[in-house]
């Protein structure tokens, strides 16, 4: 059954159970910014027909992440709701200031993929091969090395591929930003873009954008191209053969569950295959893993809109492995998504963390190509 | 202008540049929908104010300390200006305690949020009292320990709210309420001095600090620290269910087995009402009769001598035995209760009454709420479980339901109000207190002095010692509404 935004707000107001794992209300310990808040304030713009003042930015700091849906035992979709009340407020030309310099830097700055200058690229796919997406609109701070790191993959193990080029990227920003027509037009482009790259498989280092093409396009009426897998980094390296192990890895592992492949995905397993072949028994669950996972902040566009609550969220999820393991050793943190990567890795250089960033790609090359920052 | 708007024109600047120096500018906030969401929790009456429309008490700012020295600034500056303030923990009450039912400053807590010692050796943890109780139990089990505190609310509520309210978690019967499992207090007073009570597991030095402070709702003081026993976690839980004709039988059952003193941590004996509706529509188990939920936890071997004995005693009174898979399925979901569309909500009128007895008078305590509430209305459905046991007499969690509560807003509280009126006088006249668990608040505040009797005046005489100008949380615990903002 299809709850509508005032079912599910009317159901879930005055709960308050899922306030333990609520990103924002955990950075932010505001009532205001607990899943609970945000039915409160959505619940009144249902009655009242507008938002208390400081409602809109309110509703603008959840993190998308999902915990209050996932950890409900009645499964209420109060993201979505937050979702279609950022919408309204798009439509009725309400949105906060810093959300509009957000979107607009997004839509507009660098909202296209680009080859990688410094690596051979190849055209001729022919219906074979992949062709990498490999997401994130600030190529310099987080999507080239990550592409980098696919088509060193790719060339290593003689995979046919392209990087997808002049197709719009970080659609889900745009979606999760509330302006619901941009971002569809935008899956059009990427569709036709995709389609037009003559791969058999499309690879995409974002979890987001994963979650995007598997979930939201078929919602929004966007067709994925025929005769095109859509698959996820984690998928494609544990189809790799002979991912070599780490025996002599130094230091602590971690695998965080995005929000994304956490929640909306919940794809668990095929990233962990990949760590486990990687640094077999030598890696670690988080204390709250899988679709429980504590999330990092880097979804749902809070971390340019409220840069404060997603590095908290950030230093939150630090904090769980180093209230484990302590702050003596040395800790790696590996992730399987371009945004989540790039958005932890700033947190820890800019807060000190004692933590190293990995996404789960270049985790692969280092090992493949022995790169070295993984041993001793 | 009035004296009022002279007050607010010249008086509200100078109190809030003070404030943002103590507490600095994220540390407080004069925001219409941060006040919105802090004029709700989990008590009725706001719900339905909210629900349909109705104009809100709401604080006038929310403050968010980082630390005891800034609580104890703030209450400095509540007393120069006489400002009401009320202590917000994670608004999972549901008599109103946490409201600010006077409007000024609400101070939640949940930044004093960090665990501060873990003592191994005696087997304690010191938390500030804004953790969640989620978060502190995760942390503990991390490391083999555990409160055993598992509360309806542990995923909302924090330490110093269960402190403050008395508590109480599905254990209780063995490992006892919160005011059982507290060995020290930080406490900042009214007049924003702090203190500590003695850190020792008992004392003859006069009376117990610390429990004057546990149960007071912020009307004494804000609770920052405590220090809080913890245990190993038990080698083995193990459950059982039992289904009894009648309640009588069921009531009888849970004595034997309290005054065997056979230590259960769990008796939870659900009335047949609540057996046929909410057993049945939670857990899925369809049965009817009075369906009990037994757990022993411990060493193997003790713990199953126990349970047998235990059986023996249920099922030598009629008791069926449904096996372990029951009592373990109720472990599993007992939060489920909690969540909607499982947890009473509008438009539904209902109430927690939550009372207390000796084993003497509980089921005549219960008998006199039930007729007594059923009377005012054919649409009432009185519902009740008995869930903390004592050696000596039990918890009654009795709940009234109305179905549809009438859409009139001050007629649906109205009729809120004569319900529990009923249910409380029928309590009190059967030998019964109000309440175990669930605190005073706004709600009972009433009834206090009734169930007190002179008694009464000592809380009265202590609570104008502490706090003469009545800023801490004024209304509530049946003290005076005092303290009024500009």
């Amino acid at each position: 059954m299809v709850r509508t935004t005032a079912e599910t707000v009317r159901e879930c107001r005055f709960c308050p159970m899922c306030r333990d794992t609520c990103t924002t209300g955990e950075a932010s310990t505001l009532e205001s910014l607990t899943a609970r808040g945000f039915a409160i304030l959505i619940d009144y713009w249902q009655r009242q027909g507008f938002f208390p003042p400081g409602g809109a930015e309110a509703i603008y700091a959840c993190t998308q992440c999902g915990l209050c849906e996932a950890t409900c035992v009645t499964r209420h979709p109060l993201p979505d709701a937050i979702l279609t009340a950022r919408q309204w407020l798009v439509t009725n030309n309400r949105v906060p200031a810093e959300v509009r310099r957000a979107y607009e830097t997004v839509s507009d700055a660098a909202g296209r993929t680009k080859r990688s200058a410094s690596l051979p690229h190849k055209d001729d796919l022919a219906g074979r091969g992949v062709v990498f997406d490999p997401g994130g609109w600030e190529d310099e701070a987080g999507a080239a090395p990550t592409a980098a790191s696919l088509q060193r993959l790719a060339e290593h193990y003689g995979v046919p591929y392209r990087v997808l080029e002049g197709a719009p990227v970080c659609v889900h920003l745009v979606a999760d930003m509330g302006y619901q027509d941009r971002a569809v037009a935008m899956a059009r482009e990427h569709v036709r873009a995709v389609a037009e790259s003559g791969a058999r498989q499309l690879v995409t280092a974002c979890s987001q954008c994963y979650d995007t093409f598997k979930r939201r396009y078929p919602a929004w009426g966007v067709a994925w191209p025929e005769g095109v897998e859509a698959l996820h980094v984690a998928e494609w390296l544990n189809g790799l053969a002979g991912l070599p192990a780490q025996s002599t890895a130094a230091g602590v592992w971690y695998y965080h569950d995005d929000d994304s492949l956490a929640r909306r995905s919940k794809l668990h397993d095929a990233p962990r295959a990949v760590m486990e072949k990687l640094l077999p028994g030598h890696w670690q669950e988080l204390p709250r893993c899988r679709e429980r996972a504590v999330s990092g902040g880097a979804a749902g566009a809070t971390w340019l809109v409220r840069p404060d609550l997603a590095t908290k969220a950030a230093v939150r999820l630090f904090s769980c492995m180093t209230d484990v393991t302590g702050s003596e050793q040395e800790l790696h943190l590996v992730t399987a998504c371009i945004l989540s990567a790039r958005h932890l890795a700033n947190v820890a250089r800019t807060t000190g963390a004692p933590v190293r960033v990995w996404h789960l790609a270049e985790l692969a090359v280092a090992a493949v190509l022995k790169l070295g920052g993984i041993s001793a | 202008m009035s004296e009022n708007n002279t007050m607010r024109t010249y008086l509200q600047p100078m109190f809030e540049a003070e404030l943002e120096q103590l507490v600095g500018p994220d540390g407080f906030s004069s925001l219409e929908a941060d006040r919105l969401c802090y004029a709700v929790d989990y008590y009725w009456v706001p719900r339905v104010w909210l629900d349909r429309k109705m104009d809100m008490p709401k604080p006038h700012w929310v403050v968010m300390p980082r630390s005891a020295e800034e609580v104890a600034g703030v209450l400095k500056l509540a007393n120069r200006y006489k400002l009401p303030v009320t202590p917000w923990g994670g608004g999972s009450g549901s008599q109103g305690g946490a409201l600010a039912a006077n409007g000024g400053i609400l101070m939640d807590l949940k930044r004093l949020n960090a665990i501060v010692r873990l003592d191994e050796q005696s087997l304690t943890v010191t938390a500030q009292a804004g953790i969640i109780q989620q978060n502190l139990e995760e942390w503990l089990q991390a490391r083999g320990y555990s409160m055993m505190h598992f509360p309806a609310s542990i995923r909302c509520a924090t330490l110093g709210g269960y402190l403050a309210h008395r508590g109480t978690g599905v254990l209780s019967t063995k490992y006892g309420k919160i005011e059982d499992m507290v060995l020290s207090l930080e406490v900042v007073k009214p007049d924003g001095q702090l203190i500590r009570t003695a850190p020792v597991p008992r004392h003859a030095a006069g009376p117990d600090l610390t429990q004057l402070f546990v149960g007071s709702e912020g009307t004494l003081g804000v609770i920052t620290q405590a220090t809080m026993k913890i245990h190993r976690i038990p080698e083995c839980r193990q459950f059982r269910a039992f289904l009894f004709d009648d309640l009588k039988h069921g009531l009888e059952a849970g004595r034997r087995i309290m005054t065997a003193r056979l230590d259960p941590a769990t008796i939870r004996l659900y009335d047949p009402v609540e057996t046929k509706k909410v057993v049945k529509r939670v857990l899925g188990i369809e049965v009817e009769g009075a369906y009990m939920v037994l757990a022993f936890d411990g060493y193997e071997e003790p713990v199953r001598f126990a349970m047998r004995r235990a059986q023996e005693i249920c099922t030598g009174l009629g008791g069926k035995d449904l096996g372990e898979e029951p009592g373990r399925h109720w472990w599993d979901h007992q939060l489920d209760f909690y969540y909607p569309p499982h947890i009473m909500d509008l438009p539904q009128a209902f109430g927690t009454m939550d009372t207390v007895a000796t084993f003497d008078r509980i089921e005549q305590v219960y008998y006199a709420m039930k007729n007594a509430v059923e009377a005012v209305s054919p649409d009432i459905t009185f519902i009740a479980h008995f869930s903390h046991w004592y050696d000596w007499g039990c918890m009654m969690y009795d709940r009234f339901i109305v179905n549809e509560a009438p859409q009139d807003a001050h007629e649906a509280v109205r009729l809120y109000n004569r319900i529990w009126t009923v249910g409380i006088k029928a309590a009190l006249a059967a030998g019964g207190m109000i309440n175990e668990h669930h605190g005073i608040g706004l709600k009972l505040a009433p009834f206090m002095a009734e169930q007190y009797g002179p008694a009464f005046g000592v809380l009265s005489a202590i609570k104008q010692v502490l706090d003469p100008n009545g800023i801490m949380n004024p209304g509530k615990l049946g003290f005076p509404f005092t303290a009024t903002p500009f």
